[in-house]
């Protein structure tokens, strides 16, 4: 699908506070820039993300993600496991209904990340450039 | 616990492929439990239906609720304003939810959600397993409190066959042998002899076998209406 | 009275008895059975016509045991709980009966879902140590209600599989006891590829004194090939294969004439055990051997009883 020039990927991004929301404020601290149309939500760990949060999401937007601590640095021991089980959950869904399963994902980084913060997001909202507006978005 | 399992996606947008409003209902009873239409599923399933019809350019309404449960008529006469706005109601419940909820409402299709798999026990998250055939005359004092009709894939009362290996069943190798299990169980509480006795053969007229059961406890019956 | 049985007569009067087995085919096609009786005529009492066997559709035993009456051969018919309540198969034992047959295993059958038509619904109305109890209280003229039968009852010679090889072992003998229990006149083994499993089970079955109760008849298969052996140990529930076996096999220059080499020293020792009442050889895909292997063994001719 070829990118539309016009075409400006609205993105939720679910950044635990432990990580990805303290990489977030990092890169702010930086001066570092990233795409508009992407929503922060902060959550006390990764695993508190849950299918439901993922599917409301993709009912606005074109792609979502959570952010986690790196494996095996999860404060709450597990909390990162959980959250890519159910990013795959999730992913099956959206392949039950023929929607790309790259719309929904699992990054992992430090607090003290800024750069790769901004490079996860980018890296995301170009690939939802590609893909195109998501088909499956519930106009209200 | 009654354990279900969602219907199968191609199969439940099939049902709903000629309405526009519908009520996306859960029950709080066992599918709750075994994660298969409670609230969260609801939500889950309603938004995953909302989605596949845009994609498709034919937009669904889904409308959300989730009641304490299916089975009991007081439940779903709270839900009766809702459903009258709706083309047609999808069920998550159990199929005895799914058929009270039918009887509630004999004008408005009722689409079941989920397949009704069995009565069974929660091993592990994600794992549930058989138990009970409810056959209506409980044997489980005889048998260790394991039971031959639901565990054994023969239902013999007198096991086990010739199959029974490793204590494992012929049928699947991840299956217990219902009998291997009830002659270690009745060893070890001392009661292995009582199985030297022959079973005696089955009155399946107690179970579905009779036709479709009913029970009345006239203890419990009120006078005036039900 | 009518006269009982051969195998009963043989199994009565204390000679070493032999039964054989033919399998009705998967279509309507009676000469297959005929082809196979009158090849194995006289070398056995009675042949076993097996009951949808693998819960795969056959030709019905009964319909097969009919042909094999004409053919001047004795049927022993087969009844599996798989597939038959009670109803059908009292039934059928009066049909059977009717037509001349007297000799019937009782068996719960190997579960659908190894046949061809795994969607069937399973019937085990009863088990088959019930139904042992169903056809003695026929031969006593009542049905499985209690109510008595007109006319004279079914003669009826009734027998059950018995498997050593099964688990758990130590509950195997009893359940053959609840099978004599029940009534059961006669029993067959699955088929003996771990001889030294059968006679562990043998001490067991002569503490007991079980086989002054019942019949028991030592099942032989011969192997044809070291694949077959094989198959038999990792996938066929309820089957043991010992290795010295499949050793032997696989040292043999031709594997099929040690195949029936052991055989036969396998039928010799069951002479020779005691409590041993005789052998019954299902000689699968392989019929045509059975005269060679009863000859050899020293079974032939059958005596006169």
């Amino acid at each position: 699908m070829s990118a539309d020039a016009n075409f400006q990927p609205k993105i939720v991004v679910f950044a635990c506070e432990n990580s990805g929301w303290l990489a977030a404020e990092h890169a702010a601290s930086l001066g570092l820039s990233y795409p508009e149309r992407v929503e922060l939500i902060k959550l006390p760990c990764s695993g508190k993300i849950d299918v439901i949060y993922f599917m409301k999401a993709l009912e606005k937007s074109d792609g979502t993600m959570i952010m986690a601590c790196q494996q095996e640095n999860c404060k709450f021991l597990k909390g990162n496991v959980r959250a890519a089980q159910r990013v795959r959950q999730t992913q099956n869904l959206l392949k039950e209904i023929g929607i790309e399963e790259d719309r929904v994902g699992i990054f992992y980084l430090a607090a003290n990340m800024g750069h790769k913060f901004v490079e996860i997001v980018q890296n995301f909202y170009d690939k939802m450039r590609e893909l195109g507006p998501n088909p499956g978005k519930v106009i209200k | 616990m009654i354990i279900a399992e969602r219907k199968p996606i191609d199969e439940i947008l099939g049902f709903l492929s000629k309405h526009q409003k519908v009520l996306v209902l859960g029950c709080g009873g066992c599918v709750t439990v075994c994660l298969a239409g409670g609230e969260k599923e609801v939500g889950i399933l309603g938004s995953e239906l909302a989605m596949a019809r845009s994609k498709e350019g034919r937009p669904l309404e889904v409308v959300q609720k989730t009641i304490e449960r299916q089975c009991d008529f007081e439940y779903l006469e709270g839900i009766r304003h809702i459903v009258k706005e709706v083309d047609a109601i999808l069920s998550l419940a159990c199929g005895i939810g799914i058929q009270t909820c039918a009887e509630a409402f004999p004008d408005k299709i009722v689409w079941p959600g989920v397949n009704t798999k069995f009565l069974g026990v929660n091993l592990n998250v994600g794992v549930w397993a058989e138990r009970c055939q409810a056959c209506g005359q409980c044997v489980l004092d005889k048998t260790g409190g394991i039971c031959p009709v639901a565990r054994c894939s023969k239902s013999i009362f007198n096991g086990p066959c010739g199959g029974s290996q490793n204590g494992k069943c012929e049928v699947d190798p991840d299956t217990d042998c219902a009998w291997a299990l009830i002659h270690d169980r009745l060893a070890r509480l001392g009661e292995v002899d009582s199985l030297r006795e022959i079973m005696a053969i089955k009155d399946w007229s107690f179970s579905r076998d009779g036709g479709p059961r009913k029970l009345v406890r006239e203890d419990l019956e009120l006078e005036s209406g039900k | 009275m009518k006269a009982a049985s051969k195998l009963q007569r043989m199994c009565e009067s204390g000679n070493f008895v032999v039964t054989g087995e033919i399998g009705p085919p998967k279509s309507c096609n009676g000469e297959i059975v005929r082809h196979h009786a009158k090849m194995l005529k006289g070398w056995c009492e009675s042949f076993n016509l097996t009951d949808n066997q693998t819960a795969i559709v056959r030709l019905s035993s009964i319909a097969a045991g009919k042909i094999l009456l004409e053919e001047g051969l004795e049927p022993n018919i087969q009844i599996v709980c798989r597939d038959r309540n009670r109803i059908a198969a009292q039934s059928d034992i009066l049909g059977a009966s009717a037509l001349g047959m007297k000799n019937v295993l009782c068996l719960s059958g190997d579960h659908q879902k190894f046949g061809n038509h795994p969607t069937a619904k399973n019937v085990f109305d009863v088990d088959s140590i019930q139904l042992i109890q169903i056809l003695d209280g026929m031969r006593k003229g009542y049905f499985a209600n209690g109510e008595q039968m007109k006319d004279e009852p079914p003669q009826l010679f009734i027998g059950c599989a018995a498997n050593p090889f099964a688990d758990p072992f130590e509950f195997r003998v009893t359940r053959l006891e609840k099978k004599a229990d029940a009534g059961a006149d006669f029993c067959q083994t699955q088929c003996i590829l771990d001889m030294e499993r059968f006679e562990k089970w043998m001490e067991l079955v002569r503490a007991c004194g079980l086989h002054k109760r019942i019949k028991i008849l030592g099942g032989i298969t011969p192997i044809k090939s070291v694949k077959a052996a094989k198959y038999m140990k990792k996938f066929v529930a309820g089957m043991m294969v010992s290795d010295d076996l499949i050793e032997r096999l696989e040292k043999a220059e031709d594997v099929k004439a040690e195949g029936l080499q052991i055989a036969i020293e396998q039928i010799e020792r069951l002479k020779k055990m005691e409590g041993i009442a005789g052998v019954h050889i299902m000689a699968i895909a392989w019929e045509e051997k059975v005269p060679e292997i009863c000859q050899r063994a020293g079974l032939a001719p059958r005596p006169e009883v």
